[in-house]
């Protein structure tokens, strides 16, 4: 211990801290300014930014006594007196804040900038901005928002990008910025690791390290013996189900006969402080028996292939999914022009910004036993004794998360709680249980609260990705440039445990003839289960990847056809009345020819602009240019029969001003796509009330009714018309009271503007809230459970799903010839949403979901070399900075749905699906080169230029070649 | 992720009381001068000092100036100050290039020259900046001063000849006189940053070329053949295409999970070129601003 002294914030500081502490940890732990977010300790993300005497440094790693007699200033500098600083009212105005976990580092390294500018009295520039930003990173912004905030913070006019929208009501369709956007960018949002408990411990997980090893012993006496460990727990401490999983239901909470994958949990601790807890975990002693690892999807289909979980009877073949519509044979007899093609998409990672966190608070834990209070006001949480076991963490399913810890606890669902916490993006990558059970099984051992925070690497080595897949397809095409056939074979890499995997690859299956009117398609799809890291959820769901090979084909035909791209897409979409692959006849809300025709305009637009006629390439010097185009399209809702539901509360109250308020809650998560703007928005526009009135609380199981999980771009849909009914029953209930004071009919009884009306008489809501309290004798409050329509599982040829987005894109590429390097410069983009609810929160997922398929498309590659991560340390994965953000000039296209709020249907996922295709089609146009394997990979695009080869078929980071598949061979086992 | 072993931290007033401390402790000692690769390092658990000796306290170590023909360069004197420094911008343009390109922000403004090439990885891009422009590392310690070329300093990867007790005040350049030069670094792309090779020329009055390679061999190379052919010469394109070619013989690149050997040696060609052009046409006064990204 020494002592720091030092200023923080306008503020002289003096504490003693031991010497290996660094600034983000003094900061955060000892001085609670939690405002600055810690994303990977290793210097990589920029998240963790705060400034040293004006200059921006990484404070993860910067030794705090480095800081001794420096000035400090965190985020919470900024907006001491209340009052935003410019750099925070541009990133609220212009939606530059989604998830929220980075903005205090991206408005940090921001300031450094204005006010090193500021003081030279020169004005900033784009450019300037991309080199100071180019290592704080943003996974969920895209960028475009962030750069334009901090022009305008700088005093440059750069008003929000906003698509225009069709005709917008009061509050919907008008651009507001999300209700908890203002406390992300003061650093005074909370997210789980943010939470602190009286009385808290920390916690660790034992990994197995290995891909597949039978366990023979695990000892863990040594551990126990170390001082400060309070609890090693193993398998045989798991009082009810040790497994848990989302569909099936196969995944140990802690191993216990073997190890299926090299982050499986075998052990956790529980002790006072990390150094402890990691010491226990090195003491743990796991004798493993090493078993053969199955580590490709097809090999795991081979009856020789070691067995994953011994007692399946199907073997490694989780799923075999089947699309069958009309007769193939006789589909490509019709044809002209046949193609087939084998792509391969790697696994990918999420990386969400905020790595999982998890905090488990005992039943009956009493915070003045840890000399803590009952403050309800010192941090959102359990501040009163209860009797039910309580996690908090950042959830996507929180409602599940309560079936799982309940079963796994031996306890009935009602003696649990989960309070799903802000979360640091999610992306799909939150809805497996990361350590929920782990903490609450911890918590109550100890009877104390144990937070378990993962470390970025813990996190890139346990969670579930996004599905690896090779997929073989096929397609027909007459002369004229119309479909008659599309046959395709697909392999999904699921990994170790079953997550998702089902449901994500029969999303691939059903989307693997694209978003056209097929007449004859059979697609077979096989998800295995291997010894690599699970796969799951991810943005665009296995529609990402069957995408990817779909327009690829799509292009391939029209150059056999020597068609233009867009005039053979244009022949063969989707359109109401027409019949998906699945058998599904659209009924409605079917915008894609819109779509296209916006993309080809904006194309066009281009060229005018530099006064020339459009082209699809040309040559500047050593660089090459061409533009790319894809379709694709997207599900809403979980679709195949599932019950699709969704709950919401609307409440009205008098806030302690007295003025009228409501309020919206069920469990629905938020983690960055905007959520609480769609819901407040929704009940605002029904109850005319401001939007900034209505508050959303989102997340505690114990106040919120269940929203069902937060998957399948779902939620605007199913929870913005439980939220929009909600409000609409409580409007009626007012409507009524007010009907009968004011002697009116019902009926012509209006809400705006705060008030309610009717003819010229207008009363202030105020009253009628007080009128329809005093009758009710209490709140009025309405619950509403909204059912979307029903659907029909595969294979019955019915609705398989109740809504659809489409989309377009194209992209504008560079390549430079002499080194492979490709650029993309511009995306234009336009997006079939039914209708706009919120233009600022929905521009924000299109760039987003753009510029995370960019990733998708260049750099990111989850890379596992027998069975273990190679891709072990964030250093190691690329994800897109703001360098590589292109300009995005985007179109709404608002084809409505009957059923959706106002019309609205999903678009999360469906702005991630079409840039893969749309920049591997472009570089085709600008080099000859087409990328059978995704990432592209600039040294085999130069390679294949300089050889004059025409296809790339092995990529970066992949094990081996392409396995050959079985097809023609024998048919696989089937389920 | 916190440092998991403790260790005492020492920052003395000066370099006396340093250099005690460094004698005291021998091995055990590290010097913390940044501090990005040593906390990476212990971080890492690679490097379990029982002390780390803080030489932020030692005035005048952060100085950068100018000292008859010699540009002096203090341990302290982190990236930032080098790239911001009208001297070394106006000197040394070359290293105010290099520092540019230098990792992050946040890295730039704690790391420092002097600590960079005392970590002596092979990704140290201060290496083959140092080796065109023909620095010295000035050591002190309780025993007397010396000053070792550049060209001698690195022994391997993550080794030089400093010794135990020893402690690094800084670096000298003499004044290079009118000059061009580029420093060219293959970007980052996929997997990780570590280990992209760069090349940096430099053109002297005479038509005297420095050349020198990063990240291709385990310490900072010279490109002696090149600067051999184009000694005296005036750079023609023939005679550029005639070094590129020869950048074949001067490395040895491998081939790794993040690139091949044949896209490496392919790239050092490219870079080869577009160095050489660009450093004689910012002789000359034209060429892109120095920092322009030239791959
Ligand atoms: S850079 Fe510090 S937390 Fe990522
Ligand atoms: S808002 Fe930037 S990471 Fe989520």
């Amino acid at each position: 211990m020494s002592q720091l002294e030092f200023n923080v914030n306008g503020r002289p500081v003096r504490l003693d801290v031991p010497e290996s502490r660094y600034l983000a940890e003094v900061l955060r732990l000892d001085l609670g300014l939690t405002g600055t977010k810690i994303g990977c300790n290793e210097a990589e993300c920029g998240i963790c930014t705060v400034l040293v005497d004006g200059a921006p440094v990484n404070s993860c790693i910067y030794p705090a006594f480095k800081a001794q007699g420096a000035r400090v200033e965190t985020i919470e500098s900024l907006s001491a007196d209340g009052a935003l600083h410019p750099l925070q009212q541009a990133f609220l105005d212009h939606g530059a804040t989604q998830c929220g976990i980075c903005t205090p580092g991206l408005i940090m390294t921001a300031k450094a900038l204005l006010d090193e500018k500021q003081s030279a009295g020169a004005p900033v520039t784009e450019a300037e901005i991309k080199i100071a930003l180019k290592d704080t990173y943003c996974r969920c912004t895209g960028y475009q928002s962030v750069k334009n905030a901090i022009l305008q913070a700088a005093g440059i006019e750069s008003p929000p990008y906003l698509p225009e929208v069709k005709h917008p009501g009061a509050v919907i369709g008008r651009p507001l910025p999300n209700p908890d956007s203002r406390a992300k960018v003061m650093g005074t949002a909370l997210f789980t690791d943010d939470y602190r408990f009286p009385g808290m411990v920390v916690a660790r997980t034992k990994r197995a390290g290995v891909a597949h090893a039978r366990i023979r012993s695990i000892d863990i006496s040594k551990a126990e013996a170390l001082p400060g460990v309070l609890a090693v727990l193993t398998w045989k401490d798991v009082p009810g189900r040790n497994l848990h999983g989302l569909v099936t239901i196969d995944w140990p909470v802690l191993c216990q006969d073997k190890v299926r994958y090299a982050g499986d949990a075998v052990a956790i601790v529980a002790a006072l402080d990390d150094e402890a807890a990691e010491a226990a975990i090195d003491a743990i002693e796991v004798d493993y028996e090493p078993l053969p690892a199955v580590l490709d999807p097809i090999e795991a289909n081979r009856p020789d292939a070691p067995r994953v979980h011994e007692h399946r009877e199907t073997g490694n073949l989780l799923k075999h999914i089947k699309v069958r519509k009309g007769d193939v044979r006789a589909g490509f007899d019709e044809a002209d022009v046949v193609v087939e093609r084998t792509y391969r998409t790697p696994r990918t990672e999420h990386l969400f910004l905020e790595p999982e966190c998890s905090i488990g608070v005992p039943a009956d834990y009493d915070p003045t036993d840890f000399g803590g209070t009952h403050d309800p006001e010192s941090r959102r949480g359990v501040t009163h004794r209860h009797d039910k076991v309580a996690v908090y963490c950042g959830s996507q399913i929180p409602r599940l998360d309560v079936s799982q810890i309940a079963a796994s606890l031996a306890l009935p669902e009602e003696r649990v709680r989960v309070v799903a916490c802000l979360m640091g993006g999610g992306f799909g990558g939150k809805e497996d249980i990361a350590a929920q059970i782990h903490v609450a099984l911890l918590a109550e051992r100890v009877k104390r609260p144990v937070k378990m925070l993962y470390s970025r690497q813990e996190s890139l080595l346990f969670h579930p990705k996004r599905h690896g897949t090779v997929i073989r397809i096929r397609t027909g095409a007459t002369r004229e440039g119309r479909l008659t056939a599309v046959e395709a074979e697909l392999y999904g890499d699921g990994g170790a445990y079953a997550s998702l995997s089902e449901k994500v690859m029969t999303r691939a299956t059903t989307h693997a003839s694209g978003p056209y009117d097929v007449p004859h398609v059979k697609v077979d799809c096989y998800a295995m289960y291997t010894n690599n890291t699970p796969c799951g959820a991810f943005r665009g769901f296995g529609v990402t990847q069957s995408c990817f090979a779909v327009e690829s084909n799509m292009d391939l035909v029209a150059e056999e056809l020597g068609m233009d791209p867009i005039a053979f897409r244009r022949h063969n979409i989707l359109d109401v009345g027409k019949t998906t692959c699945t058998g599904q006849v659209l009924q409605e809300s079917c915008g894609l020819g819109e779509c296209l025709d916006w993309v080809e305009r904006d194309m066009r637009a281009y060229h005018e602009a530099r006064g020339e006629p459009f082209r699809w390439s040309w040559n500047e010097g050593s660089k090459r240019y061409a533009w790319g185009l894809a379709v694709g399209y997207k599900n809403t809702g979980l679709g195949g029969g599932a019950p699709d539901k969704a709950s919401a509360i609307c409440r009205v109250y008098l806030d302690d001003a007295g003025r009228p308020r409501a309020e919206v809650r069920t469990t629905s998560a938020e983690m960055g796509q905007g959520l609480p703007a769609v819901l407040a928005a929704c009940a605002a526009e029904e109850l005319g009330l401001p939007y900034e009135d209505v508050r959303v609380l989102l997340g505690d199981t114990d106040v919120c009714p269940d929203g069902g999980p937060t998957t399948a771009s779902r939620q605007t849909y199913v929870s913005g018309n439980a939220a929009r009914h909600a409000a609409m029953q409580v409007r009626d209930k007012l409507a009524a009271v007010a009907a009968s004071r004011m002697q009116a009919p019902i009926e012509e009884i209006a809400f705006s503007g705060g008030a309610v009306r009717h003819g010229d008489t207008t009363i202030p809501l105020v009253e009628v809230v007080a009128w329809a309290s005093e009758e009710q004798g209490g709140e009025i409050e309405a619950e509403y459970e909204y059912w979307a329509p029903r659907t029909q599982p595969l294979g019955t040829g019915g609705a398989m799903h109740f809504a659809f987005g489409f989309g377009a894109q194209a992209a504008l590429c560079c390549i430079d010839e002499e080194t492979g390097r490709v650029d993309v410069l511009q995306i234009v983009t336009a997006n079939d949403v039914g209708r706009a609810i919120n233009p600022l929160t929905l521009q924000g997922q299109i760039d987003g979901g753009i510029v995370m398929c960019l990733g998708n498309t260049l750099t990111e590659h989850y890379v596992m070399e027998e069975g273990v991560p190679w891709t072990s340390v964030m250093a190691r994965y690329k994800m897109p900075g703001i360098k590589h953000a292109p300009k995005i000039v985007s179109r709404l296209v608002e084809h409505e749905t009957a059923d959706g709020p106002f019309g609205a249907k999903g678009v999360g996922e469906l702005c991630s699906i079409p840039t893969s295709p749309a920049i591997t089609n472009a570089i085709v146009h600008a080099v000859g080169v087409r990328f059978l394997c995704l990432p592209v990979d600039q040294d085999a695009l130069l390679r294949a230029m300089r050889a004059g080869e025409q296809e790339v078929a092995q990529g970066w980071g992949y094990r081996s070649a392409v396995t050959p598949l079985m097809a023609g061979t024998e048919e696989p086992a089937s389920v | 992720m916190a440092i998991a072993h403790p260790f005492l931290y020492e920052k003395p007033g000066t370099v006396k009381q340093a250099l005690q401390l460094l004698a005291q402790h021998g091995a055990g000692a590290r010097v913390l001068a940044g501090g990005t690769d040593l906390v990476g390092q212990l971080v890492d658990g690679l490097v379990r000092p029982e002390i780390v000796v803080d030489l932020k306290g030692v005035p005048d170590l952060q100085e950068i100036r100018m000292e008859k023909d010699v540009i002096h360069i203090g341990a302290l004197a982190t990236f930032t100050d080098i790239m911001e420094s009208p001297l070394i911008r106006k000197k040394l343009p070359v290293m105010a290039e290099m520092t540019e390109w230098v990792a992050s922000r946040g890295v730039r403004n704690r790391g420092t020259m002097v600590g960079n090439i005392c970590s002596a990885v092979p990704c140290c891009d201060s290496g083959p900046i140092l080796l065109v422009y023909g620095g010295k590392v000035l050591v002190k310690s309780a025993r007397g001063q010396r000053a070792v070329p550049i060209a001698q300093w690195f022994t391997g990867p993550r080794r030089t000849v400093l010794a135990p007790g020893e402690l690094v005040l800084g670096v000298r350049v003499p004044d290079p006189g009118k000059h061009g030069g580029a420093f060219v670094k293959m970007r980052r792309y996929k997997g990780e940053d570590l280990a992209q090779a760069s090349v940096t020329a430099l053109l002297l009055a005479g038509n005297q070329w420095r050349i020198a390679f990063g990240s291709v061999a385990p310490t900072p190379i010279a490109g002696k053949r090149v600067e051999k052919l184009l000694h005296g010469k005036r750079l023609t394109p023939a005679l550029v295409e005639e070094a590129v070619a020869l950048t074949d013989q001067e490395t040895a690149p491998i081939t790794d999970i993040r690139s091949t050997r044949e896209y490496r040696a392919h790239m050092l060609r490219v870079m080869m070129r577009r160095a050489l052009e660009a450093a004689a046409s910012r002789k000359a006064g034209r060429g892109p601003a120095y920092g322009t990204e030239l791959i």
